[in-house]
């Protein structure tokens, strides 16, 4: 055996570059589906997990898939809010947790998302450097937010405006970084997490600026009516939030009709989610409520069908290609026709000769299916980058 | 016989590979698993942003939580400003009580999980009286900024046992195992704060005609509760107002209605001789706000009654002074 | 070494036809066949190797009849016994001078590489003068050092007897001398027999004996 194998790679060796040609010819026709397979697997897992571990979502009635895309992965799109006073209004059924989520704007490509604390203990986010949000104008950065941008607690960032020219629009605003959050391989890792109310800020419901009761602040009054005063455009919003001007910043108008995009509920047991969810089934109400597993299998469902045509292509590629390798093998052997009757002529048996140029077929077979291994080990091993990029890329 | 025997070669070249393919075996598959963690049983921690919501919450479950309020004791608790670790010690606590109406505006921009958080006048919004501030708006359709609430509301004994109902409901959520004793306690608290409401307006009745000046914007539940209709100044007990402040009090003051001007602590022995010159009466009505070294909430409340009611005893001498230790 | 009786072989009926009525080869000797194309020489050769099977007739190699041998005892029989030398050398193009030389041990199972054999392959490519050439592979050798190293091949499994089918058919006239002069000097050192075809009748001198193919083919040429 010895002999044979030894023979059989003299050969390949010598003609690497055909060699070389049908190993990366196979190893892509093997890679191809177990990669498709392994990323729409991990895909699919990651996804699911995700949607499992979020039991409830209550947001505006529309696209079920909208919804789930902004607050799984923090997508901002054309959703109506929600107002606030539902957060106060589901903690009084005492029948689970209302986490607030405003996830409407942006510092560069990276999602602000307005929370409470709860949602760091609901995601389980650890702090590994800084420290916890403690007051409205800071930020707590996930781990790729924070490398992308080349940011450190202490740091700041500055919200991306709606568009440059739109007077009417919000007005970035700078905020202090205060801590980085352990990497989590799920979409919190892209986020630039801030209290609900810092994006209120940045929307504009609420905002810091001089006393206008103060006689130097009497070329920013339109109109006074005893102690009610109108002022006008020429007051200057600050653009941060700081321990000196902290006491000027104040909401105009109630609390209860701030904005939200959605409403995460973690019910307390099965009956008070059951509970909930009936609560706003109501196809009139104004608040829809979904399970995000369920919106999530249906889009998997879709994926999964369109994998099988890809699936199918692959197939009929792979197929197609190892008919050319076959072709190549047969080709090869009809060409070493005049060697093959030599080993014969000296005294080798047709067996033997067999074996030799089934042991080269086999040998490349052997490498190739050793670098789609190698190529999964890598894709395995770098597949929760890979994944995050895709998602990152994909905006899913 | 052929001579190169290419039918041989061929058919034993098959016959190995399709021998070799068959012994290839699919691999296995990877199983993972869960792990969970066990919890924590530490007692409930519940943090105050005032000494009159501590001492309630305390008379209520003191046994079964600890309360906390973090605020210095040289601190206005309504105007502090913590600094971020104070603010993630209010993070971490399983209940803050809030006493709403404005009050301690630093919690409108905190990082508190809305869950943990127990508004105490949240509904009782018909009790709120505004605050007296300037309002504005931005552009003549604009919403008025919503920071025109008189925040003192516990000065109202009857708005303090609302508050005081409100945190017993909240802790005996907290702890459901000693809701009964929780139950009782808070049954008595209300009991003796409505009792007190009581007392405090029969002692303001026989004031009924005096003019009430107060010393600083603090006293908006008092005056609106007992119908004091009193008058606000800003004058601070260890200062000297100045000679404008002087003259726009003797504008202020009608010394035919034996003025009493109501100070949170004891002003300066010259600003209360001063006073007394100008026919007005000092009393000492602690807000009660932070911790008193020496004496609890119960006690401050009985000193006020009692401060008050010794105005009545002297409704007719303009120079009388109740001191408070 | 050589014994043919009444040797009867056609491709097919109708067509190229030998016929050898009797030939004896003693041991050592030096047989040169010599013919026109097509007069059945390298048949014969063939024949002789045991690779064809003659329609009638006895052919004992070495005191075996070869009719009564079946093909694998011929095929072991020929890698053992008979060392084959070719025309254009076939060489394998991917394999190295020395592993050309093993080529031998590595298609037989029978045959077993030792010691000896590698002390065999460095003698032989010493006398041959290859010893220099051992790691190359054949595209970089001149036609007479591949057809040394061809003879090298043939003679490495110590064989009996040496059938060389015109092994200097692709030489020039210099080289043609030189590796008939290193296949003689092997077939003398292991004291084999050979039978050689040659078209040239110039080489024909050291040789003991001459068979003219004419007399023993019939029918149309192949």
């Amino acid at each position: 055996m010895k002999s044979i194998i030894f023979l059989a790679l003299r050969y390949l060796a010598y003609y690497r570059w055909k060699t070389g040609v049908l190993v990366a010819a196979i190893s892509v026709i093997l890679f191809l589906p177990l990669s498709l397979e392994y990323v729409l697997d991990h895909g699919t897992e990651r996804l699911r997990a995700r949607a499992q571990a979020t039991p409830l979502v209550l947001g505006a009635p529309g696209s079920a898939i909208e919804l789930m895309l902004s607050t799984l992965y923090f997508e901002s799109g054309n959703l109506a809010p929600l107002k606030y006073a539902l957060i106060d209004e589901i903690h009084e059924t005492m029948l689970g947790q209302a986490i607030p989520l405003q996830v409407k704007y942006r510092v560069g490509d990276f999602p602000v998302v307005g929370t409470s604390p709860d949602y760091f203990d609901f995601r389980d986010l650890k702090i590994t450097n800084g420290r916890r949000l403690a007051l409205a104008g800071e930020a707590v950065l996930g781990a790729l937010s924070a490398k992308e941008l080349g940011i450190s607690p202490g740091d700041s960032v500055i919200t991306t405006p709606d568009t440059v020219f739109d007077v009417t629009g919000t007005y970035p605003l700078k905020l202090k970084v205060v801590g980085l959050l352990q990497p989590t391989g799920t979409q919190d890792d892209y986020a630039v997490f801030v209290d609900v109310k810092t994006s209120w800020i940045i929307g504009g419901t609420g905002h810091g600026h001089e006393d206008l009761a103060r006689p130097e602040a009497s070329g920013s009054v339109l109109k006074r009516n005893g102690k009610d005063l109108v002022a006008n455009a020429s007051v200057a919003a600050f653009r941060e939030v700081t321990p000196d001007n902290m006491a000027d910043f104040h909401f105009h108008g109630g609390v209860a009709d701030f904005p939200l995009s959605a409403i995460i509920v973690v019910p307390r047991d099965v009956k008070a989610g059951v509970l909930l969810e009936g609560r706003y089934q109501n196809p009139n109400s104004s608040v829809r409520v979904v399970l995000p597993s369920v919106v999530i299998d249906n889009l998997l469902n879709t994926v999964l069908i369109v994998r099988q045509y890809v699936l199918a292509a692959i197939t009929f590629v792979g197929v197609a290609t190892l008919a050319t390798v076959a072709l190549v093998f047969s080709l090869s052997i009809q060409l070493r026709r005049s060697e093959i009757t030599t080993m014969m002529r000296i005294g080798a048996a047709p067996m033997r000769i067999g074996v030799i140029l089934g042991t080269e077929i086999l040998l490349v077979l052997a490498a190739s299916v050793f670098v789609a291994g190698i190529a999964m080990v890598v894709v395995n091993a770098w597949g929760d980058a890979l994944f995050g990029w895709i998602l990152m890329a994909g905006n899913l | 016989m052929d001579i190169d025997g290419w039918e041989l070669v061929t058919k034993n070249l098959v016959i190995f590979i399709a021998f070799a393919l068959a012994a290839c075996e699919p691999a296995g598959e990877v199983v993972t698993s869960e792990d969970t963690a066990a919890g924590n049983m530490a007692a409930p921690v519940v943090y105050t942003v005032n000494y009159p919501l501590a001492w309630m919450a305390d008379r209520i479950a003191g046994e079964v939580v600890e309360v906390v309020l973090p605020v210095p004791p040289t601190e206005d608790p309504d105007q502090w400003q913590p600094l971020p670790q104070h603010v993630l010690a209010y993070q971490d606590a399983d209940l803050v009580i809030l006493n709403g109406a404005g009050y301690a505006k630093w919690t409108t921009l905190a990082f508190l999980s809305p869950a943990k958080l127990v508004d105490t006048t949240a509904n009782a919004t018909d009790w709120l009286v505004p605050a007296g501030d300037v309002r504005h708006r931005h552009g003549p359709k604009g919403e008025q900024n919503n920071t025109d609430t008189a925040s003192h509301t516990w000065l109202s004994p009857d708005l303090a046992a609302e508050q005081a109902r409100v945190i017993a409901e909240a802790l005996m959520q907290l702890v459901p195992g000693s809701a009964k004793g929780m139950k009782e306690r808070a049954d008595t608290l209300v009991g003796e704060l409505k009792k007190h409401a009581r007392t405090l307006g029969e002692v303001f009745e026989n004031l009924r005609d005096r003019q009430f000046i107060f010393s600083h914007p603090v006293y908006q539940y008092i005056d609106a509760r007992y119908s004091l209709d009193g008058q606000t100044v800003v004058w601070e007990p260890h200062e000297e107002p100045n000679e404008d402040q002087w003259q726009a009090m003797a504008d202020l003051v009608e010394p035919d209605r034996s003025p009493i001007m109501m100070w949170e602590a004891l002003p300066l022995r010259s600003v209360s001789d001063r006073l007394r010159e100008m026919g007005i009466s000092v009393v000492v009505f602690e807000t009660g706000a932070n911790p008193h070294p020496r004496k609890g909430y119960d006690v401050i409340l009985d000193d006020n009654l009692a401060n008050v009611r010794a105005l009545g005893s002297m409704a007719a001498s303009p120079n009388s002074a109740k001191a408070v230790d | 070494m050589i014994c043919v009786q009444n040797l009867d072989f056609s491709y097919s009926p109708g067509t190229f036809q030998l016929f050898v009525p009797r030939l004896d080869v003693a041991s050592g000797d030096l047989l040169a066949v010599v013919g026109a194309s097509g007069s059945g020489k390298t048949t014969l050769l063939n024949i002789m190797a045991g690779i064809l099977a003659p329609n009638a007739g006895m052919v004992s190699i070495a005191d075996s009849d070869l009719s009564a041998l079946t093909d694998r005892q011929r095929r072991h029989m020929r890698i053992s016994q008979i060392g084959l030398i070719f025309q254009g050398f076939e060489l394998l193009e991917y394999l190295t001078v020395r592993d050309n030389l093993l080529l031998p041990y590595r298609i037989s199972a029978v045959l077993e590489m030792n010691d000896d054999v590698e002390t065999r392959l460095e003698r032989l490519a010493e006398e041959t003068g290859i010893a220099d050439l051992m790691m190359r592979f054949p595209d970089e050798l001149s036609q007479g050092e591949r057809q040394r190293a061809a003879i090298c091949r043939a003679l490495i499994t110590s064989p009996s007897l040496i059938l060389a089918d015109e092994p200097t058919g692709n030489l020039d006239p210099d080289n043609k001398q030189r590796v008939l002069r290193v296949l003689l000097d092997q077939v003398a050192r292991h004291s084999a027999t050979l039978v050689m075809v040659t078209h040239d009748h110039d080489l024909l001198g050291p040789f003991d004996s001459v068979l003219d193919m004419r007399e023993y083919h019939g029918g149309p040429p192949i």
